[in-house]
């Protein structure tokens, strides 16, 4: 049973809890992001950085939420008019949660200084140290994870406030992650 | 022990028609071939459903706490059955 609510929260939980765990997880995860210098620059990114400000991880989000919620509430109106606005902003805050775990692998600069050291020796021609490439393999892995449950997630919340059930509608969610993506990565490159 | 009631035949799983009801009473049997209402013939499960739905006043919030199941979940259940039942009424 537990699993099962894992797999799909969305058809389990009312708006408000999924709401309100979506919003303490946004701000968490904001919060380690700023502590860990963490730049959510994308719907489907992340890199860490030097030094963020306070507020850049917390305005990374909301750009991320607002860019995914909008197109996937505008496809889901025309695909069923009974969608509500409410849950797919649940959808949206729920499904970024893997997202926000992934700061914590940058605790004291760890990955950021790991990922300069591959990039810097591979440029130089340099030998790369086991350990640099350890962690960058081990963070792909993870990103990868972090990915795919975020996905997955997103499509059963999408699929549970549209009641979609043809495939078209697979490959039109498809699209709005795309679009979303990239909306999102100018948006934060041009405000943030 | 509560045995369900079959609205579809085992053999061409078309829908089944009553064609005998008797008394328990006095074992008066009427013979004749009458079409299962259409709530009829919904699965066990709709039906309980619809039951659900009206014990609840037709409030959709209050079933999805009832049944532990998201608005949306129930809607959409809900949302399913009404298609089934108008592909019901065109046979």
């Amino acid at each position: 049973m537990k699993r099962h609510i894992l797999l799909n929260p969305f058809a389990h939980f009312a708006e408000i809890q999924l709401v309100a765990a979506g919003l303490l997880a946004t701000a968490v995860g904001s919060f380690l992001g700023w502590q860990c210098n963490t730049r959510f620059d994308g719907v489907l990114d992340l890199h860490f950085v030097s030094q963020t400000t306070p507020w850049q991880p917390l305005l990374d989000n909301g750009i991320n939420l607002l860019c995914l919620v909008i197109p996937l509430y505008l496809v889901g109106r025309s695909i069923n008019s009974k969608t509500r606005l409410i849950d797919l902003v649940s959808t949206a805050l729920v499904a970024r949660i893997p997202y926000y775990v992934l700061p914590l692998t940058n605790t004291g600069g760890f990955m950021h200084l790991a990922s300069m050291n591959l990039v810097e020796n591979a440029t130089k021609d340099a030998p790369i140290g086991l350990g640099a490439v350890a962690a960058n393999i081990a963070f792909a892995a993870l990103a990868i994870v972090a990915t795919v449950v975020f996905i997955y997630w997103l499509f059963q919340g999408f699929q549970t406030a549209t009641n979609s059930k043809k495939n078209l509608h697979k490959w039109i969610f498809g699209g709005c992650i795309v679009l979303s993506e990239v909306i999102s990565k100018l948006l934060i490159l041009s405000v943030n | 022990m509560k045995y369900k009631f079959p609205v579809h035949c085992p053999s061409c799983s078309k829908t089944l028609t009553v064609t005998e009801l008797s008394c328990g009473n006095c074992d008066t049997r009427i013979v004749g071939n009458y079409t299962l209402p259409i709530l009829m013939q919904l699965t066990a499960e709709d039906q309980e459903f619809i039951l659900q739905f009206f014990l609840s006043s037709g409030s959709l919030k209050e079933m999805s706490v009832q049944t532990g199941k998201s608005y949306p979940t129930v809607r959409n259940r809900l949302d399913d059955m009404i298609a089934h039942i108008k592909e019901l009424e065109q046979k």
